[in-house]
């Protein structure tokens, strides 16, 4: 969409601006067509308490009216230094820092630092913990996804949905807390293993869960996404082109929903996800609508796999046998995990001690982050508080 | 089940293709080689970092579409800054390192590939880096005047806040 799309010159007005306004800088408009409303840019202070912004973002946006002209987003609000940190810890004590970077789907980050730890002291994990490493990415996924799913709910004017989702998410919060003692903390995935066991009762929990999940998802599709309200403010908008999507960076599900057919999961398969049956789901229009309807697809899936690792979750141990302070050779290792925003990779430089020369831990959400603000030239006001919701920016990860 | 359909090309037909594309090309002295826990790594001078990166993008055989991350790491008295590029149509990773010294400047790539604006704001804050053609060079995450945190000569507390 053009930059002047949507001024309507309503014809009352005089062929000369009116006396006393101000010459927006923007003066090429003026040029193209006199007749057009003149109005002076202002700046905007988006968050860093907005509650759309998901955490600690800070918008400065040009506005021309509603429409906005350019936008810088600030960040940095959340640094702790969680890099700099990690080269005080040992390798055991890695996961406890990443937990804090994202915050919403800790498992993931937690089990990329396993696998980069393991890369590096070329540690055998057990089959048990490999599945158990699945169920329980998988569990938190769906738990991330309707965490951001309702909110978005809110974003586009839906109170309703956001009540429906959190019941659903407490479902899967309950069996995370059963399993790892924590409801969002969870330093569950150690180097060589899992921390914990499948409990009867995380399983019961689970597979009550799994009878009524399918309809449980009807009832969000019903409620929000064919509600011709909600579609009139995603569809179309906030479009990321498949070119644009490669160029950026972008990976997960904002990748899926610009078209290109590609998962961790199933092209790089890590721990025992090469085991499972399950299907990459993709849109090809890359808007808000997509990026939604491409994660709340992804529950579907991701409820096949914790289906599939309950039936057929192998015995036997669920840890390697390691040494109480874990020393790895020289060297560098990446552990690559997609997780419910896209690729946490996590890379870590080994100088044979037992703690790491440095670790980097790759944010999906901060690349996400320069897409959106390519984006917002040209979006209205309204529109960039729910295309910004979309990439589900988490700054726990952003900034670390 | 293995039912990715991208077929993964292998690390010594990506080597001999990299061999090949750096012939045609002015490019100065570069290592390459497979390396056990990343695959394969290619080492080379921090000024033909560009020319590098503007060929695998637009390699019709290799196609690597996506800078997947940029990153540096504080190694013996140098900045190593380390490049993943990532192939989907070939499925596999490269990766790019090359080494500068403390206080030098940073050639921004991100005409190239656009993920790296935000990444080298960062990377160039965390070392003491100066960036340059970069449209909007500032610091990403902390403040004017605070020291490039992730040096090795940055303590993660002063002595003022240790002994009071």
């Amino acid at each position: 969409m053009g930059l002047t799309d949507g001024y309507i010159n309503p014809g009352w007005l005089s062929p000369e601006p009116p006396f006393g306004i101000t010459v927006p800088r923007n003066i090429n408009r003026i040029a193209d067509d006199p007749l057009q409303l003149c109005t002076d840019h202002y700046l905007l202070n988006v968050g860093p308490q907005h509650p759309s912004t998901h955490g600690a973002l800070r918008v400065i946006m040009e506005l021309d009216g509603e429409r906005i002209m350019s936008g810088e987003a600030h960040i940095g609000q959340l640094h702790r230094g969680i890099e700099k940190l990690a080269e005080h810890r040992r390798y055991h004590q890695l996961a406890t820092l990443v937990d804090r970077a994202d915050y919403v789907s800790g498992i993931t980050a937690e089990t990329a630092v396993a696998l980069a730890t393991e890369q590096l002291a070329d540690i055998e994990v057990p089959e048990r913990a490999q599945w158990l490493r699945c169920l329980m990415a998988e569990v938190n996924r769906i738990a991330s996804h309707y965490m951001w799913m309702g909110p978005m709910g809110l974003d586009s004017g839906a109170m309703g949905i956001f009540l429906y989702m959190q019941r659903d998410r407490e479902a899967f919060i309950d069996v995370l807390e059963e399993m790892t003692g924590q409801r969002l903390m969870f330093n569950y995935v150690r180097p060589g293993g899992v921390r914990g066991d499948l409990t009867p009762r995380a399983e019961q929990l689970l597979r009550d869960y799994l009878k009524t999940g399918v309809k449980r998802m009807q009832e969000h599709w019903d409620s929000l996404f064919e509600s011709e309200l909600f579609q009139v403010r995603t569809k179309d908008i906030g479009v990321l082109t498949r070119e644009q999507a490669l160029s950026y960076g972008a990976t997960g599900f904002v990748l899926r929903a610009s078209g290109v057919d590609w998962d961790l999961r199933r092209d790089r398969p890590y721990d025992a996800y090469d085991q499972f049956d399950f299907d990459v789901m993709t849109r090809s229009n890359g808007d808000i609508f997509d990026r939604m309807v491409c994660r709340l697809d992804e529950v579907r899936q991701s409820l096949r796999i914790i289906e599939q690792c309950l039936d057929g979750m192998p015995e036997g141990p669920i840890s390697a046998k390691l040494p109480k302070v874990l020393r790895v050779p020289e060297g560098d290792a990446c552990g690559i995990v997609e997780s419910a925003r896209g690729e946490v990779g996590i890379h870590i430089y080994s100088d044979g001690s037992d703690k790491p020369l440095r670790m980097r831990y790759r944010p999906p959400t901060l690349y996400s982050l320069a897409m959106a603000e390519s984006l917002l030239p040209g979006m209205l006001l309204a529109d960039a508080i729910v295309g910004m919701g979309s990439f589900d920016f988490c700054f726990g990860e952003v900034d670390r | 089940m293995g039912r990715s359909p991208y077929i993964a090309l292998d690390n010594q037909t990506l080597i001999d293709l990299v061999n090949a594309l750096f012939d045609d090309l002015d490019i100065g002295a570069y290592q390459i080689a497979e390396e056990s826990s990343l695959g394969v790594v290619l080492r080379l001078d921090a000024e033909d970092v560009l020319d590098a990166l503007q060929a695998f993008r637009d390699s019709a055989e290799l196609q690597f579409e996506q800078l997947i991350d940029l990153f540096g790491a504080d190694v013996r008295d140098l900045v190593e800054v380390t490049y993943r590029l990532r192939s989907l149509t070939n499925n596999i990773d490269i990766v790019l390192k090359c080494e500068l010294p403390y206080d030098a400047s940073y050639s921004s790539v991100g005409q190239v590939y656009a993920a790296a604006w935000l990444p080298e704001r960062e990377l160039c804050e965390m070392f003491g880096l100066s960036l340059l053609n970069h449209p909007n060079p500032k610091r990403l995450l902390t403040t004017e005047g605070l020291p490039p945190f992730l040096r090795k000569s940055t303590a993660i507390r002063t002595k003022e806040e240790i002994w009071g």
